[in-house]
């Protein structure tokens, strides 16, 4: 019951919420913020390929979307406070997103890939086209955004500003994940045929999965652009849609926690190997490539794995072990 | 009249590029079933390429770096499919979407390690610097070259496809993996053999456009060629040569008349056509539905 309502989860954030400023200061305890708002980002991903089976190669397009809006927000209506900016922000994505979807899941498989990765391309090259997006310029100042009537001054409240805004959002996907739509949208992952037999609207809930993970992807930009205090095309580039993928497959998309530990993992070690790689392409698509390759069901799948390798006599024996075994999270989608 | 022939010509010679990427593309998917993302690398390492091996401006230094950009692409091409995409083959499409993502990255990545982030540019060769009179259009020396080149690559992947045993084989795996290979065809040498094919492709294509483009990291998914290929393949339907060639060269014509007419909405107009495509015919010019796209419906 407890574990439904997801108190445990709430519980983890709010450790973490205490424990790391007790431990980091400066620099590191701004690292995790970033690190936060990315869990919210990869967990938001893991609706699509997790949970729904629907690829997306255009992540980066909802979560620029997010920091973009929060920045012309900061621009045109700076009293607003930083939280109804927040939920303007995942309206607008979670809008386009489901316009989008609409027609773009028209096609299938391939077609979507392609579509999703276009999608993201096209806005970026609005940035540069329409004047009041300021091209290469972007935004700055948004330091300025009002959380409870002030700004937020030091690392500390930022810390304690976002995890809270992560924790909640996280919580809610919880929830969504073990609701009758949670369900629906495995069902579709797994077959979507049998699905629609049992009476799935298969096109409602894909619209729905992708619109709903673009609203949280887009809260976790703003809160990067928020955190970061500027806004510049990098945050719409493919090396984005790139990281989050990475994030999501490290830590692996069959548990719920997966994502959230990838992506923790992806900006750790982006800064401490920042000197190693200066283009960090490199660095994400070779870890992307093993990771593909040699571990494709990520970090959460090591304990099994070991178990099944330290444990192969008793397999032969005892039938229920073949479950070990466990299937792809990673679905393939119908064609 | 002269207008229209001008607009006709540079809507041609946009289209030769994208169709060379998206020919290459679409083979990719017809015999591997894999969305090659990668085809953005090679096509940035193609244009790369010319800018480290030319020599002099002579038409024949840089007909040579192209062939040597086409030659070193393949080779890349080859040596993916092998360390790649043949682990992956068994682990289903979605995984080797995955993957050939992470090779995108990997690749785009390295060729900037390598060449650095400035842009580079590439002289036209000096026989095509000029433009000439057609019908009392002027038109460019390079993009007429363009063309012709475009004519000829047709025409050799059309004898490639239809003429040769290669090319019986290449249809018949594309057609029905587990069949051909019962037949005795070594499916993994044909896969093997197309994506060299079609690397080979993308590297002259980014060879072909070095002159006219300049060449930095944004050129892996330019909006003038990259993206463009990929819908052109969507357009056309997935694993179809003929549909490949037919919409980029269509959609070369109408960006470079609406380049003209309204040019604030140039650099769109794909988008708006791969939106109309959606509607009312999602499987593509020359495709077949499937059965999810009739289920979408």
């Amino acid at each position: 019951m407890l574990q439904r309502a997801g108190v445990p989860l709430l519980a983890g954030f709010a450790l973490a919420a205490v424990l790391m400023p007790l431990v980091f200061s400066g620099s590191s305890l701004f690292t995790w913020t970033t690190a936060a708002a990315w869990v919210l980002f990869a967990t938001a991903t893991s609706v699509l390929f997790g949970w729904t089976g629907l690829l997306s190669f255009g992540q980066a397009a909802f979560f620029g979307m997010g920091a973009y809006t929060m920045a012309l927000l900061n621009q045109e209506v700076p009293d607003l406070p930083g939280v109804a900016m927040l939920v303007v922000a995942a309206a607008v994505a979670a809008v386009v997103a489901a316009l989008f979807a609409t027609f773009a899941l028209r096609t299938s498989g391939a077609e979507f890939a392609i579509l999703t990765l276009v999608l993201a391309q096209v806005l970026w090259l609005l940035i540069y086209r329409v004047p009041w997006l300021k091209g290469e310029d972007g935004f700055s100042g948004l330091f300025q955004i009002k959380i409870l009537g002030s700004p937020l001054t030091s690392d500390l409240q930022l810390w304690y500003y976002t995890i809270a805004v992560v924790a909640v959002c996280v919580w809610l996907l919880w929830l969504l994940s073990g609701s009758t739509l949670g369900m629906a949208m495995r069902a579709v992952r797994d077959d979507p045929w049998r699905a629609a037999a049992l009476g799935i609207r298969v096109r409602g809930v894909q619209v729905t999965a992708y619109a709903v993970s673009a609203g949280f992807a887009a809260v976790a930009g703003a809160l990067v652009a928020q955190g970061q205090g500027v806004v510049s095309p990098a945050m719409v580039t493919f090396a984005i849609s790139g990281e989050i993928l990475v994030a999501c497959l490290i830590g692996g998309m069959g548990r719920f926690v997966g994502p959230m530990i990838g992506a923790v993992v992806l900006i750790w070690s982006q800064t401490m190997l920042a000197n190693v790689f200066h283009d960090s392409n490199v660095f994400v698509g070779l870890l992307l490539l093993v990771i593909v390759i040699a571990l494709p069901d990520g970090l959460v799948s090591i304990p099994a794995r070991i178990r099944g390798r330290r444990r192969p006599a008793r397999r032969a024996t005892v039938p229920s072990d073949v479950s070990v075994e466990e299937p792809s999270p990673v679905s393939e989608v119908v064609r | 009249m002269n207008d229209i022939i001008s607009v006709l010509v540079a809507g041609l010679a946009q289209g030769v590029p994208i169709f060379i990427v998206a020919s290459g593309l679409t083979l990719i998917y017809g015999v591997l079933h894999v969305l090659n993302f990668a085809h953005g690398g090679f096509f940035l390492i193609g244009a790369f390429l010319v800018t480290s091996t030319i020599q002099g401006g002579s038409l024949a230094a840089f007909l040579g770096s192209v062939l040597v950009a086409g030659a070193g692409v393949m080779v890349v091409g080859v040596v993916s499919e092998l360390l790649v995409f043949r682990q992956l083959y068994k682990a289903g499409s979605t995984v080797s979407f995955l993957g050939a993502f992470a090779l995108f990255l990997a690749l785009v990545g390295l060729a900037i390690s390598v060449w650095g982030t400035n842009p580079r540019t590439v002289d036209y060769p000096d026989a095509l610097d000029g433009s000439f009179s057609l019908l009392g259009a002027r038109i460019g020396q390079y993009e007429a070259a363009m063309i012709v080149m475009g004519v000829f690559i047709a025409i050799g992947l059309w004898v490639l496809l239809t003429k040769t045993s290669l090319g019986t084989r290449v249809r018949a795996v594309s057609h029905d993996r587990t069949m051909a290979s019962a037949l005795g065809i070594r499916v993994g040498r044909v896969s093997t053999t197309v994506f060299a094919i079609g690397a080979f492709l993308a590297g002259v294509a980014g060879a072909l456009i070095s002159p006219v483009s300049s060449i930095d990291e944004g050129l892996a998914l330019s909006t003038d060629y990259m993206l463009p290929a990929f819908i052109v393949i969507i357009v056309g339907g997935l694993g179809s040569v003929p549909g490949a060639l037919v919409a980029a060269l269509a959609l070369g014509i109408i960006e470079s008349v609406i380049f003209k007419v309204a040019p604030s909405l140039s650099g769109f107009s794909y988008y708006l056509v791969v939106a109309l495509f959606l509607m009312f015919r999602p499987q593509g010019i020359f495709g077949s539905a499937s059965r999810s796209i009739q289920m979408a419906r």
